[in-house]
């Protein structure tokens, strides 16, 4: 009888005991919480303030706040979608990008999709305006 | 038979693999367990204070992340919880101490910090017995003080009264005005008013963005 080469029981057996061992491992590796104030949570701060700034402000012409103003229609967003850009940009810190999304259309960066973001909703009449932010 | 003693060394290198990926674990587990912190004490602090002080009922705000020079100039830390070593920094500027924090959590929050001061004007109210406010503000004080003859007897925001006397207005008034609309202070008043009938005094804010930065050591 010639004799076929067989890959060994105890090393198949032990290659998916270590592959067991590795998935526990990297739940060690990933999922403990950060010491200090954790990214999410300032995000979320910087995200909310922003926004809660932003909701507060008086509008330039019409509605009753800034946000509600750029929520209320295409017109209204066309027309202070730069005014509003340069406002976020003034009130955030340098290290952050930020994007603000109404119902109407965005303004500021695109937002990336594998870093950590931190996002306030705000609701207006006309919709929810969203704000994200995260660091550059 | 050859086939049975074949798998001893492999049997070896399977178990030499195995032994030495738990040992990576548990070391791995071990300084994660050391590592992290289960109770962040320092983190709950510092958030939960450096909500506090942008809430808009805060020891410092005058709305929600809007805070008053005036007040941030006169803080103290007795509204700060004891036992802690907490620093509280606006714009870089230490505002509130107590104890030396060392290390500890910061939570950064963004905040606007506001300079009020109150402006006073006296319209010349040639035409219309009216007068637009050049800025929107809270609030603002008028001083009618009609000459002999005339009387003024309601004063309207926006088409909205604000002020009514069928008898004449005449001395000070405060009168509240919605911070989103720019205001136009109408009169009513029995004759065509002049120049310095009117005292209009209204409260002027100027923002500037500040990062407050709270640091707590439980």
């Amino acid at each position: 009888m010639r004799e076929r080469a067989q890959l060994s029981l105890p090393v198949v057996e032990a290659g998916i005991g270590v592959l067991f061992v590795v998935a526990v491992a990297t739940a060690f590796a990933f999922g403990v919480p950060e010491v200090g104030v954790s990214r999410h949570a300032q995000l979320d701060a910087y995200a909310q303030d922003a926004a809660t700034v932003l909701g507060n402000e008086a509008p330039s012409h019409g509605e009753s706040t800034r946000l509600a103003e750029v929520a209320a229609s295409e017109d209204a967003f066309d027309r202070e979608a730069d005014a509003l850009e340069r406002r976020v940009d003034r009130i955030l810190p340098d290290n952050l990008m930020y994007r603000v999304e109404t119902p109407h259309g965005a303004v500021g960066f695109v937002r990336p999709s594998n870093v950590a973001v931190g996002v306030a909703h705000v609701p207006t009449g006309s919709g929810r305006v969203t704000v994200w932010v995260w660091y550059a | 038979m050859s086939r049975a003693q074949a798998n001893l060394p492999a049997l070896v290198v399977a178990l030499l693999l195995v032994t030495t990926s738990v040992g990576v674990t548990v070391g791995l587990a071990a300084s994660a367990f050391a590592g992290a912190d289960a109770d962040p004490a320092d983190a709950r602090l510092a958030g939960s204070l450096s909500e506090r002080l942008v809430a808009a009922d805060g020891p410092l705000s005058v709305r929600a992340n809007v805070l008053s020079r005036a007040a941030v100039e006169n803080a103290s830390s007795d509204s700060l919880p004891e036992n802690a070593s907490i620093r509280v920094r606006l714009g870089g500027d230490p505002i509130l101490e107590q104890g030396d924090p060392d290390g500890g959590a910061t939570m950064q929050r963004i905040v606007l910090v506001v300079d009020a001061e109150r402006r006073t004007f006296e319209p010349a109210l040639t035409g219309r017995d009216a007068v637009t406010l050049p800025r929107r503000t809270s609030n603002a004080t008028l001083t009618i003080d009609p000459r002999p003859g005339a009387s003024v007897t309601a004063v309207r925001a926006n088409d909205r009264v604000v002020l009514h006397d069928p008898g004449g207005l005449d001395g000070t008034y405060d009168i509240a005005l919605a911070r989103y609309d720019t205001v136009e202070l109408s009169f009513d008043a029995s004759r065509d008013l002049v120049a310095g009938s009117v005292t209009v005094t209204y409260r002027v804010e100027t923002t500037t963005k500040a990062v407050l930065e709270v640091t707590a050591d439980a």
